[in-house]
């Protein structure tokens, strides 16, 4: 008989990936459509980038600013698990991270160039938190992901 | 054995700033990343890029943490001895250490270089410091701010870099 052993892992949070799983909770938003896609349609649902971008953006977003918030390390954003689900949104994640420039600065200072391929940063606002924001609001308004 | 916060949540600076004295600028010195870092900038960074930096502010590589009167030290954390630094705290005139914690948290004051907050959200990232391996020291005194000791200093050029992760492949 095989002794069944409890695996317990202390130092891991596990509350950010439970959040992420409600959603799909006979309850929760994206489980409501499915089963009604499912039942009208009789497929799966094919959810655009835009509507999974507005619900997931804030989950992940909240996952990399309280894991990351005590790093000084960039690296530890676009390391983060939660950056990838992000990443693979798209363009479509672009609206929902530029409004949230302001409330978590450094997580998308430091993952904006990542995911867009260039910077909008002038070599004389590097370092310089406002002056970085606001280079990169000036370049969403130009490519009109904010308005 | 504490740590005692002295400001609220701050993005205009990071650890690196706050170990050399400064309030206003974020320091990094990788070159994917918008950081202000006063040297060319490397691809990787390592434990020699730092030291370079606080060369320019008159430190220079000790052996230990312990206080020395007449001196101010930095502590540099790892997680190995080759890897990137994760975390920089400045001696105070007391003995205590005070730190940043990263670049959108708070900053305090701690008795020993092992002690960070215990509560949500710091604990956990503060995990992921390694130890502190490194240190530092400069004589006491007055120094020149941040853009005086880097005026007239050979930058980058700041052309776009492709990065080759993003949306655009």
């Amino acid at each position: 008989m095989s002794s069944a052993v409890a695996t317990r892992r202390p130092h891991v949070d596990l509350s950010k990936e439970r959040a992420y799983a409600d959603l799909f909770l006979p309850n929760g938003p994206l489980a409501r459509s499915y089963v009604r896609n499912y039942v009208y349609h009789y497929e799966l649902p094919n959810y655009t980038p835009d509507f999974l971008a507005r619900y997931f953006v804030p989950v992940f977003a909240q996952a990399l600013r309280d894991d990351t918030i005590a790093s000084s390390n960039p690296r530890a954003v676009i390391n983060h698990w939660a950056y990838a689900p992000i990443a693979s949104l798209g363009e479509a994640a672009f609206p929902f991270i530029f409004e949230r420039l302001d409330q978590e600065p450094f997580v998308w200072l430091s993952a904006l160039p990542f995911l867009v391929g260039e910077t909008a940063v002038t070599p004389e606002h590097r370092g310089r938190t406002a002056a970085m924001i606001n280079d990169w609001k000036l370049w969403a308004r130009n490519h009109h992901y904010l308005v | 054995m504490a740590w005692h916060k002295t400001s609220e949540k701050s993005s205009d600076y990071n650890c690196i700033a706050w170990a050399l004295g400064f309030d206003h600028i974020l320091l990094w010195p990788e070159a994917a990343f918008d950081m202000e870092w006063p040297f060319p900038r490397p691809e990787t960074c390592s434990v020699a890029d730092f030291a370079q930096l606080f060369a320019l502010f008159g430190y220079e590589r000790c052996n230990t943490e312990m206080y020395e009167a007449g001196f101010e030290k930095i502590a540099l954390y790892s997680v190995t001895p080759n890897s990137a630094p994760e975390h920089a705290a400045r001696q105070l005139q007391d003995g205590r250490w005070t730190s940043k914690l990263g670049g959108g948290g708070i900053d305090g004051i701690h008795d020993a270089l092992a002690d960070f907050p215990t509560e949500e959200p710091y604990n956990k990232s503060c995990r992921l410091y390694g130890g502190a391996r490194f240190f530092f020291r400069r004589p006491r005194g007055q120094y020149p701010s941040y853009e005086q000791a880097t005026m007239g200093m050979p930058r980058d050029a700041g052309a776009p870099r492709i990065i080759s992760v993003g949306f655009r492949r």
